[in-house]
């Protein structure tokens, strides 16, 4: 059945392959939709397959060794000579850094073979289905989405083909990233999203996006020496290069050196503070690739790898200092969101705040954490995905992704507006799961003080830029003309996204039992006396009384009780705004010589109390220095 | 059944209580300002006066907000009797003053929207301090539900005199007391009008004078938990610490935002921290 899991990683491979040589829209279309069939299929196949270890056969093995080896090279040669061309020798520097420590490492260590190539579990369904359904959801979406961008741009010749390959080439590796067991194969799986990032980012090729490509591409490279490193203390501490190796090793501490480098390359992945800047420096791509990178794709990796990696430094005084670096983002990202007009930024930083609190969950001895920790990983993904390409919409829509500017955006695409409302209220409000798992990691790190109160003040952060966020979409706005008609190809994905939205919050206790328990069980069978307890012990019925069926019926019971309210209470008389009877319309107001003055409020962004930059700076610093800590307190 | 029945009881009884407490408040209030005041019931009869009036609004959605204001409020009291979560009456509470904001934020009205943006930043301000309230509870009890702080077998204003402190104090920004009555102001018209509040009329502004209601009776409810051991001595206490917050609403003048914020994430979350800190040693160290 090994054959499944193969075509997974190889038919986007080699779909991007066609894609990129056929420059032609109706196909382009149709193998974007045939092959999302195909790999939702696959994934269900892979999900029925159940937790395998699969090997190969001799022959087949032996080449997949050859060819990635050489494809790992010469992925880091072009790299190198990426470098080389954006004339930055820093990322050039660090690629021939890999290439060397990678290449001596092979020589002198001979044969690398692990014996079981894929590893699968139930952590990687959970991340497959989060791949295969959100990932090709994003690309139908872009179809539309990049017609419209191309109109703007006025190109002459379409460069469709090399974005949609590329998004094929990101899939493909992200399901070679969460399958392989060799962390060879995932470090080259992870290079190769580095690589994809890189030529997404830049896809416009106006001077900013080569700019912000650049750092991506430099700040990954050095999560990607990070990575190197870790595997060559792994092989040299443990013996191991297979993660189910790494996972059942008994001896925790020896293995702290590597697994303090692989965190460190899951934080620049995951675009933690203090390398926080590429993921912000991402969004002038394209929407979809935004969209891409933030739910299902890229940042996913960092934090999947983390979670990965947790049986076996949980309950460590390492897992102490990631929690309190995860929670460190999770506090920073939020405060710095508050600042935020530009509604992409808003969702930029609501990422980066987000992974950090799935790093800390990762982190926090605790059943209930691992469990909120997996969940937030697929609760986030939907959320962001839905809420990243409907602010692309919006912004062709009205010409601006500034937050300001989307008064009365509720009349203007009603469609849209309303769907962005449901993922921003996804993101902060009862009964969606997103919420429960900000309670779970309060209620859960109460044993690590100092998290505990980042979480906290963090917690307190989102609320407020949530709230004027949704109070945004929501507003009245002098322009009531409607101007989004129905797209198939724009709108049908996106509904299909608001639905998943709502469904994994509706079940989200018995997706815990079905995906997250058998992971917990069988990675962290190590882990206070998890072994001994059966499956049963371990599921759950609810999070601290909370089930969201009771919650979710209380909302349904809400919305009917508010129409009967709604029709009892209808509004009489409809009045104008209070503006010391000073107006003639809600917008506007009599001002000198009856002279009348356009009204303009804008939400608060604090400026005054302290700049945006400090933040920055500091945060930068406390960052840095905690990850020195952690280096610190491991290194003998 | 017995729980129904509770919630009922809660339901019908939690508003009188509140709108006696809002009369008391106003009497009381008068006297110190050497007048003579209005009934102790006038609040019923303010209220019954909004709810015959002629329901006019600026947005219809408006009526979406006030009503959820009063439901999130009326939940979370709820949830509070029958002793459930404390950091999810937290939230509930969060979610209420949420929906006040968007209300007010729905209408393009310069007043309620500086009122509203006026709210959120007392949100920033107290949502911590209420949080690092129940985790200190949590360390002391070693649990977050009220059933077990009940049992607890000794009053936590021992264990928590600094946290008591800290709640105090933004006790008067959650009840929008003087000198935070920042995002609405309950005297009469003032500098920003009725600020959160001033776009909403008729029914509409009853339904969030009820809201007000519930919430007040739940906020002196998180008084009393501090003196659960002893009932008599709880409701004493809720008595007391509510004649405080009068009090301090009658002898001080409004402040800017920026002064509220600087005094509540210093001296009030200070003080929180180092309480919370001592007793983590306390119950999780030593």
């Amino acid at each position: 059945m090994e054959y499944i899991y193969l075509s997974l990683i190889f038919i986007p491979i080699i779909v991007a392959g066609l894609i990129y040589l056929f420059n032609n829209s109706t196909f382009r279309k149709a193998i974007v939709f045939l092959m999302s069939a195909v790999l939702v299929v696959l994934m269900v196949f892979a999900i029925l397959q159940g937790d395998k270890e699969v090997k190969l056969s001799h022959a087949l093995n032996f080449a997949l060794e050859y060819l990635i080896t050489f494809a790992d090279y010469f992925l880091l040669a072009v790299i190198f000579l990426i470098g080389l061309k954006l004339k930055n020798n820093l990322i050039s520097l660090l690629a021939a850094l890999q290439f060397v420590l990678m290449f001596v490492f092979e020589f002198r260590a001979g044969k690398l073979e692990v014996e079981n190539v894929f590893y699968v579990d139930h952590l990687t369904f959970i991340m497959l289905m989060l791949i295969d359904v959100i990932g090709p959801l994003i690309s139908i979406f872009a179809l539309n989405y990049m017609d419209e961008h191309e109109k703007h741009l006025h190109l002459e010749k379409s460069k469709q083909n090399i974005f949609f390959a590329v998004i094929m080439l990101f899939l493909g590796a992200m399901n070679g990233l969460v399958l392989s067991n060799n962390i060879l194969w995932v470090y080259f799986f992870w290079e190769i999203t580095t690589l994809c990032s890189f030529l997404l980012i830049s896809h416009d090729g106006n001077e900013q996006s080569i700019k912000n490509a650049t750092r991506a591409l430099l700040l990954n490279s050095l999560g990607g020496l990070s990575f190197v490193v870790g595997i060559i203390f792994m092989y040299y501490k443990s013996g191991a290069i297979a993660l189910s190796e790494i996972i059942r090793s008994q001896d925790s501490s020896i293995l702290m050196i590597p697994i303090a480098f692989l965190a460190l390359a899951g934080f620049t992945k995951s675009a933690q503070f203090p390398f926080q800047s590429w993921l912000l420096g991402a969004m002038v791509a394209p929407t979809p690739v935004s969209a891409l990178l933030h739910s299902s794709t890229m940042v996913k990796a960092g934090v999947y790898l983390i979670l990965r990696l947790s049986p076996v430094y949980i309950d460590s005084w390492l897992s102490n200092i990631v929690a309190i670096l995860g929670a460190f983002t999770f506090v920073a990202a939020a405060l710095l969101a508050i600042f935020q007009t530009n509604a992409k930024r808003i969702l930029a930083y609501s990422t980066i705040s987000n992974l950090g609190l799935i790093i800390a969950l990762s982190s926090v001895a605790n059943v209930y954490s691992i469990y909120a920790a997996a969940l937030l990983i697929v609760l986030h993904g939907v959320s962001k995905a839905l809420l990243f390409l409907c602010v692309g919409s919006i912004e062709q829509g009205i010409g601006s992704r500034n937050v300001e500017d989307m008064d009365g955006i509720k009349y203007k695409m009603p469609i849209v507006a309303f769907l962005t409302l449901l993922g921003s209220v996804s993101m902060l409000l009862p009964p969606f799961g997103v919420l429960i798992t900000k309670w779970i990691a309060i209620e859960v790190s109460t044993q690590n003080i100092v998290a505990m109160l980042e979480i906290i003040l963090g917690s307190a952060f989102t609320v407020v830029f949530w709230t004027k966020f949704i109070g945004k979409i929501l507003s009245e706005g002098k322009d009531t003309k409607r101007i989004e008609v129905f797209e198939g190809l724009r709108h049908l994905p996106l509904i299909t996204i608001s639905i998943l939205v709502i469904l994994v919050s509706v079940f989200m206790t018995q997706f815990t039992n079905a995906f997250v328990v058998p992971f917990f069980k069988s990675s962290f069978a190590r882990y206070s006396g998890v072994s001994s307890r059966a499956l049963k012990d371990l599921y759950i019925k609810d999070f601290f009384g909370f089930n969201p069926f009771v919650f979710f019926g209380i909302l349904a019971l809400a919305v009917v009780v508010g129409v009967i309210l709604y029709t009892l209470l209808r509004p009489k008389r409809y009045v104008k705004v209070y503006m010391s009877c000073e107006n003639d319309d809600n917008f506007s107001f009599r001002a000198e010589k009856d002279e009348s003055v356009e009204l303009e409020f804008k939400n608060y962004y604090f400026e005054t109390l302290i700049k945006e930059s400090n933040i920055t700076l500091i945060s930068n610093i406390i960052s840095v220095a905690l990850i020195a800590i952690m280096f610190g307190v491991i290194l003998k | 059944m017995k729980e129904i029945a509770l919630v009922l009881l809660t339901i019908i009884i939690a508003p009188i209580i509140g709108g006696i407490l809002t009369g008391i408040d106003r009497k009381i209030t008068a006297r110190m300002q050497n007048r003579f005041g209005p009934p102790i019931l006038q609040p019923f009869y303010d209220l019954f006066k909004l709810f015959s009036k002629e329901t006019i609004v600026v947005s219809s959605t408006q009526i979406l907000y006030a009503f959820l204001f009063l439901v999130f409020n009326m939940v979370a009291l709820v949830m509070f009797v029958l002793k459930m979560d404390l950091l999810l009456i937290l939230f509930v509470l969060a979610f209420a003053v949420t929906a006040l904001i968007l209300g007010a934020m729905s209408t393009n009205s310069p007043y309620s929207r500086i009122g509203a943006h006026r709210e959120l930043i007392s949100v920033l301000a107290y949502e911590p301090v209420l949080i690092a309230m129940i985790i200190g509870i949590y360390f002391v009890t070693g649990s977050f539900k009220i059933d077990d702080v009940i049992k607890h077998n000794n009053f936590l204003i021992f264990e928590l005199p600094f946290i008591f402190i800290a709640f105090t104090y933004v006790l008067t920004i959650k009840l929008r007391k003087s000198p935070f009555d920042l995002s609405t102001s309950h005297h009469a018209h003032q500098e920003i009008v009725k600020g959160i509040t001033t776009e909403f009329a008729g029914p509409i502004l009853g339904l969030i004078e009820l809201g007000h209601w519930y919430e007040l009776v739940l906020l002196l409810l998180f008084i009393g938990l501090f003196f659960a051991k002893n009932i008599v001595v709880a409701i004493i206490a809720m008595l007391l610490g509510y004649f405080l917050e009068i009090l301090i609403d009658n002898i001080s003048a409004r402040l800017t935002w920026k002064i509220m914020l600087r005094l509540t994430w210093s001296m009030a979350l200070g003080l929180a921290l180092v309480n919370l800190i001592w007793v983590y040693i306390k119950y999780r160290v030593l």
